[in-house]
């Protein structure tokens, strides 16, 4: 059963003759349960793929139907919910907020959500994770590796339909990356997790279940 | 050392920031005008006040001089006309007085003038020329209008002029006129070389060898230094230098005195340049500390590619500098505006009388120092952001921005702009507070005493120094009483004769007046020494006399008087027993604090006649060995009356020249023309007129005292009442304005604050957006942030405007008469909803503005 659809998915910028085809006639279908990568390089379109999937960005043509829900008929605060329930996201610069506590950067899309914290399910992840230990810090004191743990709890955390990484591992070191990815991998499975991941690194790429390669907005 | 030239690329460096953040300069640029605005209006209004005052002050002298000696001869004006220290030089001579019967109420001097004299001393001719022909004159037009001629040149007039005793009649034409000024008390005539030569040929004996009376002929010299400071000194410092006799008349010309500096004024304007630098210095800081942290990258960057800390500080400065060669002279330019607006109001408030009242006199000067005073705020200001700006190390700079909300930053910037706001809602709560204690009813029923008042346009000027106490004469008040519509006319009389005492009476008045601790605490408040104490009270004893006014009241004035004792236990007094003859009316002697007695209901008094008849002329020798004449009423005859009561008279009936004692008198106007002469003329009028025709007499004496006799003046109750309410209006006019800018200044620092902070924390709150976060989620976390700046301020500003009333306002309405205390938080409450509405709005506005561009851009931005 698929849990991603995405039908003739089209972005263009501009028009005339600075027209911008980032993306063009793309379809793709990922299974639950499924670790899926995708794989182009810099300016392939796979970032805007990406933002596509997770609903941060409108197409020109074509749909996402993720669970079930085609979400290009969301709008505004409904799409954003939809987005805290769903989807979880994972950054290549980790995106934490600055302000705020680990654990409260962890729960806070349940927070958002007003909804009770599934206590023994997050000290779970928190522990498969290993920052059981840095909870209280802010994360402007975490090494790289450690704050994009913290970003893929936070992922983890609301139970999304699928988690969607944006180069999760660009701005980190290749051992830290292994193990970052490594973490992301076992999480996944442990907890049942849809992932797909956007990354330029072949090697990278391999760790998926799948992979599929884009390039000049088509998949290749 | 090696001098790099480096100037181009730190001014590129410093304007290209300008223009990539153009925005957060506009604000900046906003923030100084508005300083420079406070700055600009309180200067020129201070300003043009002094002007306006001492320009009064010298209309009132008559010159702008800032010294001259008087009765000199020829060769001692030549001692001293070339003295390298003094500038402007000019003299007039004096050829006599103006005697004409049509003069019988103006003061006339006739001199033979040099041009600068006659324009320094306001009586240039404005049409026509100065004498050159013996049969020239110029006079003003108050004279020509005397004499029923129009404002003219050409026409021939009679003069007749007192020269040294002796008056002789002339035909004159009129070479030229100027326009008489209402404040100054002498009219010029002035006549050429020929006609002084003529009729009073320049003296030669030196005025200290001749008789007092020797005047014609003699020399008015007056003369400018360089500068008004401590003129005093430096006429001594010339007298001394060019050898000038030592006891030489000189007049200084007290416009230039220190003492028009009151120190309270002084206090004010200290505190409001306090005040306006503080509310400056903490939106201009904020805004400079904002920019530097938004623009820490930038400076990181210019670090890491070897930009000097020296480097840095000065792009920071020349931005700052920029800031104020735009904000500044627009500001000053704003404020000037605002002063204009504002000076009709606050000096319709003074006893200034000059041409152009209320008018800007804008002084290179004080435009200069109020520029000063803004840029000093700036440098103020920018220093500390400048300061950190230099120190950016370039490694931490990306953590800065991000974390600049955890660093203890926003306690300091809560600081600030909880300070910034609350500074406008203090003030305006405090004015407004001030204002609202107003209260005109109490303090102008001392005032109005009658439909319409008529005297001496300078009566009740305190600052006058020539007040006609009769001028009020038979003709005019019989006009008065049958004016239409007068109901009932009440003259007061004044003769300024002091009061004398028999033996019994002497003791008790010592007992109840000199040896009372009053009379301690009045020396001390005038000044006496130990010494002069004993001297006075000795004189007064011998001569058994106090100093007081006696008054001749009618029935409309009498009613006025407020009975404090009286012979028969009533608070009125029955005209027709007290006009009797029998009865005499006493005043109390009064100190700041308390008040006793001089005598009591039914005891007798003595007063003298001082009716012409009864005058002898006799001799008496001055101090100086010389010999005048007075007139004597030693042998006048004396007649008892009995204290009927003892009264207060209110200010707007009797004059404003206080005595040491002021035991003054009051008769009924018959009995005291019967006292002093029938021809006496009153002080002041008083009119009671029907309703319907308050108009019309209004307009009669509108037109009386503008054009048939300018040196009258009068007041209405509608005019009293109208002035008082403008002295209310113009606190809450300034009030207004300056709660205003200071309002608008926390506003912008508030508004300022939580966008600068929203725009930085753009990404932020895309990220929050990404993980879910909604709009409206997002928009209630920052309405909750500005309500924190909101509560703060509220706490704050309630608790500085409750502490301020009971101290401050409560000291300054307790010395004002006007006004009451009352403890009120009302004005500032009225702003707190408003207030909240933007408080609520800013951040939603921002907000908006930043959610226009999609997440997907925001996170992308570094």
């Amino acid at each position: 059963m698929s849990i991603l659809i995405a039908e003739h998915l089209k972005k263009y910028y501009g028009e005339g003759e600075t027209l911008v085809k980032a993306l063009d006639d793309v379809s793709i279908e990922v299974e639950r349960g499924e670790f899926m990568s995708i794989i182009g390089t810099s300016g392939s379109g796979k970032s805007t793929l990406l933002h596509m999937l997770g609903g941060l960005d409108n197409p020109t043509e074509g749909r996402v139907v993720i669970d079930d829900k085609d979400i290009s008929t969301l709008k505004g605060d409904a799409l954003c919910i939809f987005r805290r329930r769903k989807i979880g996201f994972i950054f290549q610069s980790f995106n934490l907020v600055p302000s705020i506590s680990v654990y409260e950067n962890i729960v806070l899309p349940i927070q958002l959500d007003g909804k009770k914290v599934d206590k023994e399910y997050i000290d779970n992840v928190i522990e498969t994770l290993g920052i059981s230990k840095k909870l209280k810090v802010l994360p402007s004191k975490l090494s790289g590796g450690q704050q994009q743990r913290v970003a893929i709890a936070r992922a983890l955390a609301s139970k999304p339909a699928i988690i969607l990484a944006d180069e999760p591992t660009g701005n980190l070191d290749t051992k830290t990356s292994q193990d970052v990815l490594g973490l992301l991998k076992t999480s996944g499975k442990k907890f049942n997790q849809t992932i797909v991941m956007i990354t330029h690194n072949d090697e990278i790429a391999q760790m998926a279940d799948r992979t599929i390669h884009i390039e000049d907005g088509h998949i290749v | 050392m090696n001098k790099v030239n480096n100037k181009n690329a730190v001014n590129n460096l410093a304007y290209s920031g300008i223009r990539s953040g153009i925005k957060k300069y506009v604000m900046l640029v906003f923030a100084v005008i508005l300083t420079s605005l406070l700055f600009s209006t309180m200067f020129s209004v201070g300003g043009s006040m002094v002007n306006e005052i001492q320009e009064s002050t010298m209309r009132q002298v008559g010159g702008t001089y800032h010294a001259g000696f008087k009765y000199l001869i020829k060769d001692e004006y030549d001692q001293i006309k070339d003295d390298p220290k003094i500038k402007d030089v000019s003299y007039r001579i004096l050829v006599g007085t103006g005697d004409n019967k049509e003069f019988s109420k103006l003061y006339s001097e006739c001199y033979y003038a040099e041009d600068d004299n006659a324009k320094k001393s306001f009586s240039f001719p404005v049409k026509g020329k100065m004498p050159a022909q013996e049969n020239e004159v110029v006079v003003s037009d108050r004279i020509l209008q005397a004499l029923g001629e129009p404002a003219d040149i050409g026409m021939n007039i009679r003069l007749d002029l007192d020269i040294n005793g002796e008056v002789i009649s002339n035909d004159f034409t009129v070479s030229g006129y100027y326009e008489a000024d209402p404040v100054c008390p002498a009219q010029m005539i002035y006549v050429s070389k020929a006609f002084q030569e003529k009729y009073a040929p320049e003296a030669t004996v030196p005025y200290s060898q001749a008789k007092s009376s020797d005047l014609t002929g003699r020399y008015s010299v007056d003369f400018n230094f360089s500068n008004s400071i401590n003129i005093d000194k430096k006429v001594e410092a010339l007298i001394a230098r060019t050898g000038l006799r030592e006891d030489v008349n000189y007049g200084i010309n007290w416009a230039y005195g220190a003492s028009s500096l009151d120190p309270s004024v002084v206090i004010i304007c200290g505190a409001l340049v306090v005040i306006f630098m503080f509310a400056g210095y903490l939106i201009i800081y904020n805004i400079f500390d904002i920019n530097i942290v938004s623009d820490i990258q930038e400076f990181g960057l210019l670090k890491t590619i070897g930009t000097t800390e020296k480097q840095l500080k000065k792009i920071v400065m020349k931005r700052a500098n920029l800031i104020s060669l735009i904000g500044i002279p627009v500001g000053t330019g704003l404020g000037i505006l605002v002063a204009a607006y504002l000076l009709p109001i606050i000096s319709g408030q003074f006893n200034t009388l000059t041409v152009g009242k209320g008018s800007l006199h804008l002084n290179i000067w004080i435009l200069l120092a109020a520029m000063a005073f803004s840029y000093l705020t700036v440098l103020f200001s920018a220093g500390k952001p400048c300061r950190k700006a230099a120190k950016v190390s370039p490694v931490e700079t990306v953590k800065y921005t991000e974390a600049f909300d955890k660093k203890g930053k926003p306690k300091k910037k809560l600081a600030v702009v909880i300070l910034s706001l609350s500074l406008g809602l203090v003030v305006l709560n405090s004015v407004f507070g001030f204002v609202s204690g107003f209260s005109m009813d109490s303090y102008i029923e001392n005032l109005i005493i009658a439909d319409f008042s008529i005297q001496d346009a300078e009566l009740d000027n305190p600052g006058a120094r020539y007040v006609n106490t009769e001028a009020v004469d038979k003709d005019l008040l019989d006009e008065l009483k049958s004016l239409d519509g007068v109901n009932s006319v009440g003259a007061v009389y004044l003769n300024e004769r002091g009061q004398e005492f028999d033996e019994e009476n002497w003791a008790k008045i010592e007992k109840n007046v000199l040896q009372s601790k009053l009379m301690e605490e009045k020396f001390t408040k005038h000044g006496y020494t130990e010494d002069m104490r004993k001297d006075d009270l000795e004189y007064y004893g011998k001569n058994r006399t106090l100093d007081g006014k006696t008054y001749g009241m009618g029935e409309l004035a009498l009613n006025k008087l407020k009975v404090l004792e009286s012979k028969d236990g009533s608070d009125k007094i029955d005209w027709n027993a007290f006009n009797s003859g029998e009865y005499v009316l006493i005043t109390r002697f009064e100190t700041d604090d308390d008040e006793v007695n001089f005598l009591d209901p039914g005891d007798k008094i003595t007063i003298r006649s001082y009716d012409p008849q009864y005058g002898e002329t006799e001799k008496s020798v001055s101090e100086s060995g010389e010999e005048f004449e007075y007139i004597s009423f030693e042998n006048a005859p004396v007649k008892e009356y009995e204290i009927y009561a003892v009264v207060e008279i209110p200010l707007a009936l009797g004059i404003r020249h206080f005595g040491l004692f002021d035991c003054n008198y009051i008769l009924p106007e018959d009995k005291f023309l019967a006292q002093n002469g029938a021809d006496w003329n009153a002080m002041r009028v008083l009119l009671d007129v029907e309703d319907q025709k308050e108009e019309y007499v209004n307009e009669w004496l509108k037109d009386y005292t503008e054009n048939a006799d300018p040196s009258m003046d009068y007041d209405s109750k509608e005019s009293i009442m109208e002035e008082y309410a403008s002295f209310g209006r113009m606190f809450k006019v300034v009030g207004a304005v300056l709660a205003a800018v200071l309002g608008l200044i926390g506003i912008m620092n508030f508004a300022n604050t939580i966008i600068t902070s929203i725009i930085v924390r753009s990404r932020e709150l895309a990220m929050l957006e990404a993980v879910g976060m909604t709009g409206k989620q997002q928009s209630i976390k920052l309405i909750k942030e500005g309500l924190i700046y909101y509560v703060w301020s509220v706490l704050v500003s309630l608790g500085a405007s409750s502490v301020l009333s009971v101290t401050l306002i409560k000291a300054l309405t307790d010395n004002i008469p006007m006004f009451d205390w009352n403890f009120t938080l009302v004005p500032e409450l009225v702003c707190l909803p408003p207030l909240a509405v933007l408080v609520i709005c800013i951040p939603l506005i921002a907000l908006k503005k930043i959610s226009k561009k999609s997440i997907v851009d925001r996170l992308r931005v570094e």
